[in-house]
């Protein structure tokens, strides 16, 4: 059982124990004035209006203190004015037993506190042998003034002389005996029942304070799970960005490294070549033998020249590449040609192609696509590489673009492993990934279908094991008015998600948690 | 036999640039022969007919990478002395290479000129070395079997 629910019932059973105390005291009331009448009726006296009234007096008040009471547990003087209520009816049953004329008002008040103190001392069969006792006590007061045992006028001195006639006293008496009899049995049986209520209420109220508590506590803690969700989302982020930037980074780095090696050892080669001419030509005079070696010199230099310049071309343009593919001078939105995208992401990734992957460039005519063009070649990086990584030995990338009205279709097939239908439906999964933890860390299709969203266009995927994989992405011509606001979040603001086009990524998330 | 005793040096690297960069340095500093190849099949087939020093091959290549080739080359020229230049600085590679190609030095690109001089020297003078070795425990084979048709005959002869 939930705390919760055990809190409601503790409270209906709480408030069911305080409506028990008011219906018996109404009970109580209503049988002191049928039996107040029908005494009075059967010695034929008036009825006393101060009877009446005192009598609804009491219900009334009784009826509304409780009613009060109900529900207000907490106040600060709820016990002080339960008593207060007490002491009301106590005081309010001693004139009822005046007015009928049972005794004076001190026998009447000795009547009513022990019978009532005995029930709220000893509730059950000892308290009302208590009260009995007391009442009779009390009796034997009154029956000893009656029969002139006690001097006369002792008790009945308060009272109106026609209740002095012992008869009279006698009923009186035993009709007044009986109500408060009533009285005290109810207020001493409901007395423990309030003691019960109060420990019970208290058990409720420290067990409320320790929900209260253990809410508190369960919302601190969910509060620092949440921020440590975001601070390990941003860090996946992040560790998802350096994976791809460590990707393109290698690449590069690879690319570069080649005809950089070369033009190293060219300009080592130079160097040493105009050193040796510089040598031969000091004595003004060049011999046969040393003709030859000049010749040599040249032959060298010659072909350095000649790699100097495949090596340069090279390196321009894969810095021209990388310039396209990151457009790190235009970040904002573009017409692209997407098609030139491609061509920049297959030029950063040439070394892992090399021989083992034919690409096929099936590109038909596409109109300029407005998006992030930075974001799109993101896109298009994650997807090729996921595709030359999902071949393992020899195979082909096929490369589609397709144009219809206003969307562009960009398909990358591959020949690999393919997905498993079963877990086809996972891989836009956070984490989600198939490569271990070294490679992306399973951020790569998260990022990347995000990316489509936030263009207003959709990722498909189709695959058969074995077979190999098709990623479809679709985007419309025109960037939805939503990205274009700036809903694509951190676009604008911030410079560095620019680059590794994972924009807006963590801001997103935010407000799916919060909605 | 002229040819012979100028050592060769046989250079495999699917890219040009650094084929030719190689093969200018080492033609300016070195009297070697140097044979530069791109395709590292080509080169296994012609070098059957070749003698080879040293062989410098690259790791990544489209057709073979450069451990699959030095392991292919030291089946047919066991003397020649075999270095790997790379542009990954890969431990594990480094390591295979050296268990299944029986590698003599594993260079890394950008290499120094000075430094690749140096390792080929070494390599050419080991691998002359192993063949002087070759050829002395050749002769000497010789020299044992003729000198055993000798006793033979001689033990005929007073027989």
């Amino acid at each position: 059982m939930s705390p919760h629910s055990a809190l409601r019932r503790d409270a209906t059973e709480a408030q069911r124990a305080l409506h028990r105390p008011i219906r018996a005291r109404l009970g109580v009331a209503l049988w002191a004035l049928a039996l107040g009448t029908i005494f009075r009726y059967a010695m034929s006296l008036p009825l006393d209006p101060r009877f009446f009234g005192l009598t609804l007096l009491w219900i009334a008040i009784v009826a509304a203190a409780f009613r009060w009471l109900v529900g207000h547990q907490e106040v600060p003087f709820f016990f002080p004015l339960r008593f207060a209520v007490f002491s009301f009816e106590v005081l309010v049953a001693a004139w009822l037993a005046h007015y009928i004329g049972a005794s004076s008002w001190l026998a009447t008040l000795f009547l009513l506190f022990p019978a009532i103190e005995w029930n709220m001392l000893y509730p059950g069969a000892w308290g009302f042998a208590g009260s009995v006792l007391a009442i009779l006590a009390t009796g034997a007061l009154i029956v000893g003034e009656a029969v002139g045992f006690v001097p006369a006028g002792a008790l009945f001195s308060g009272i109106a002389p026609e209740y002095a006639d012992p008869r009279y006293a006698l009923g009186a008496f035993f009709v007044s005996a009986s109500v408060i009899a009533g009285l005290s049995t109810v207020v001493g049986r409901y007395a423990e029942a309030g003691r019960r209520l109060a420990r019970d209420l208290g058990t409720a109220n420290s067990r409320l304070f320790e929900l209260s508590e253990d809410l508190r506590e369960s919302h601190a803690e969910s509060e620092a799970a949440y921020r440590q969700l975001r601070e390990a989302q941003a860090e996946l982020v992040s560790s998802a960005k350096m994976a791809s930037l460590g990707a393109l980074i290698a690449g590069v780095a690879h690319e570069i490294n080649t005809p950089l090696g070369a033009l190293n050892s060219n300009h080592d080669t130079i160097r040493r070549a105009i050193h040796k001419l510089q040598v031969i030509l000091e004595d003004d005079v060049v011999d046969e033998h040393e003709l030859e070696d000049v010749r040599r010199i040249v032959k060298a230099l010659d072909g350095v020249s000649s790699t100097n310049n495949m090596a340069m071309d090279r390196m321009l343009k894969m810095v021209d590449s990388l310039r396209t593919f990151g457009r790190v001078d235009r970040s904002e939105i573009d017409h692209a040609d997407l098609h030139e995208g491609l061509e920049s992401t297959l030029a950063i990734i040439a070394h892992t192609l090399k021989d083992r992957i034919t690409v096929v460039k099936d590109f038909g005519d596409l109109p300029r696509v407005e998006c992030y063009p930075n974001q799109i070649h993101q896109v298009f990086m994650n997807l090729i590489v996921n595709a030359v990584q999902s071949i393992s030995g020899k195979g082909t990338v096929t490369i589609r673009t397709r144009a219809h009205g206003d969307e562009v279709t960009v398909e990358i097939e591959d020949t690999g492993v393919g997905i498993p239908p079963a877990i086809l439906s996972r891989i836009f999964d956070p984490g989600f990934t198939t490569k271990g933890k070294r490679m992306g860390m399973g951020m790569g299709l998260l990022i990347t279908s995000q990316i489509v969203d936030r263009h207003g266009g959709r990722l498909a995927v189709e695959s058969e094991p074995g077979k190999g994989t098709v990623f479809s992405v679709h985007l419309p011509v025109r960037l939805p008015a939503r990205a274009r606001l700036g809903s694509i979040p951190g676009v604008a603001a911030d410079g560095a998600d620019e680059r590794t086009g994972v924009a807006g990524f963590s801001e997103a998330n935010e407000s799916e948690v919060g909605g | 036999m002229p040819e012979a005793q100028t050592p060769t040096v046989l250079i495999v690297d699917d890219e040009d640039m650094v084929a030719t960069a190689l093969r200018s340095f080492l033609e300016l500093e070195t009297s070697y022969r140097i044979l530069t190849y791109t395709s590292p099949e080509r080169a296994l087939e012609d070098v059957e007919s070749e003698p080879v020093n040293v062989v410098i091959a690259d790791f990544m290549m489209p057709e073979m990478d450069g451990i699959t080739f030095l392991r292919n080359l030291r089946e047919r020229k066991p003397q020649a002395t075999r270095i790997l230049l790379t542009g990954y600085a890969d431990k594990e590679n480094a390591i295979r290479a050296i268990n299944e190609a029986g590698l003599y030095y594993y260079l890394e690109k950008p290499w120094s000129n000075e430094h690749l001089k140096l390792v080929i020297r070494n390599g050419v003078e080991r691998s002359t070395l192993f063949n002087e070795l070759d050829t002395r425990v050749r002769a000497l084979e010789g020299a044992h079997q003729e000198l055993f048709d000798i006793r033979k005959r001689l033990v005929r002869a007073f027989l």
